[in-house]
């Protein structure tokens, strides 16, 4: 009688850790979404970065110290590392230009007329 | 007097109420030539928009450590440099808090794009073509304010380079 009340209760203790764990799980998901955290995270399926932004990240990056006197000559320093910097800037051809999404692109009939 | 009143804002009542659904109706308002193509091309249109979230994703990711690089790395410890060196500038601080601002939006208005996106993909544009129109619109304009922001930073970035230049002029 004992070990079959034991018993019972390990499958209320199992039942309630499962049930614990999928409202959290559930409420951490919708915080992820509703924040637009998934939006922003590109370690999910079908968004992972290419090897080539991995290794591009893996490089370093110059960072100019904040400590030191401040003359012409280092301020054309600055200037030459933060061209070096954004230069790859120049390579986005028109981001999130609208043609991307024009109905031309979607393959949807232009407007000739309206009614 | 209390008939003009009355009258006045009847008449803004309904300029409130009926112009911007005139223009959204008259904007997304389809022929039946474009809702049997949205209907016949739906899965090649959603594909489309499913490769455009991922180059988005990329290009967001891109700019935005662009953005925090340039002011983790380059702005704000410059200013610092400067205060220390008590040759503060005042027009490159208004920067940085611009570029800070600007950065944030960026996320900001990145995120209720995607979400719009989002949204898009998931309707049926097979059975409501009128609907999924609209929603594109929408999203068309949500993309537009994230364009936008894109513009502000550059500009943002090249007056931060012209004050630069400027006072390393004033320095030689």
């Amino acid at each position: 009688m004992s070990a079959s009340r034991g018993g019972k209760n390990l499958i209320l203790l199992g039942i309630g850790a499962t049930a614990i764990a999928l409202i959290t799980t559930s409420v951490s998901l919708l915080v992820y979404h509703w924040s637009g955290d998934i939006y922003l995270d590109r370690s999910r399926p079908g968004f992972l970065p290419d090897e080539e932004e991995i290794k591009e990240e893996a490089e370093g990056t110059y960072k100019f110290s904040d400590t030191g006197e401040v003359n012409a000559g280092v301020l054309k320093e600055y200037l030459e590392k933060l061209d070096e910097s954004t230069e790859r800037m120049k390579d986005l051809d028109e981001p999130f230009s609208a043609s991307a999404l024009s109905d031309e692109t979607l393959g949807i009939p232009v407007k000739t007329e309206k009614k | 007097m209390k008939k003009l009143c009355v009258g006045i804002a009847f008449v803004v009542m309904a300029v409130l109420c009926f112009t911007p659904r005139v223009l959204a109706t008259d904007d997304t308002k389809l022929t039946d030539e474009q809702k049997g193509a949205i209907s016949q091309n739906c899965s090649s249109i959603k594909q489309g928009l499913k490769n455009l979230q991922k180059v988005d994703s990329r290009t967001r990711v891109f700019l935005g450590s662009t953005y925090r690089n340039v002011l983790s790395n380059f702005v704000t410890p410059l200013n610092l440099r400067l205060v220390k060196d008590n040759k503060a500038v005042s027009e490159l601080v208004a920067v940085q808090t611009d570029f800070a601002e600007g950065k944030d939006e960026f996320s900001d208005k990145f995120i209720k794009y995607s979400q719009s996106l989002e949204e898009l993909i998931n309707m049926d544009c097979v059975a409501k073509p009128e609907q999924f129109y609209e929603k594109l619109v929408e999203v068309r304009k949500k993309r537009g304010d994230v364009r936008k922001i894109v513009s502000e930073m550059n500009d943002t970035l090249t007056e931060h380079r012209r004050i630069v230049k400027k006072t390393m002029e004033e320095m030689e």
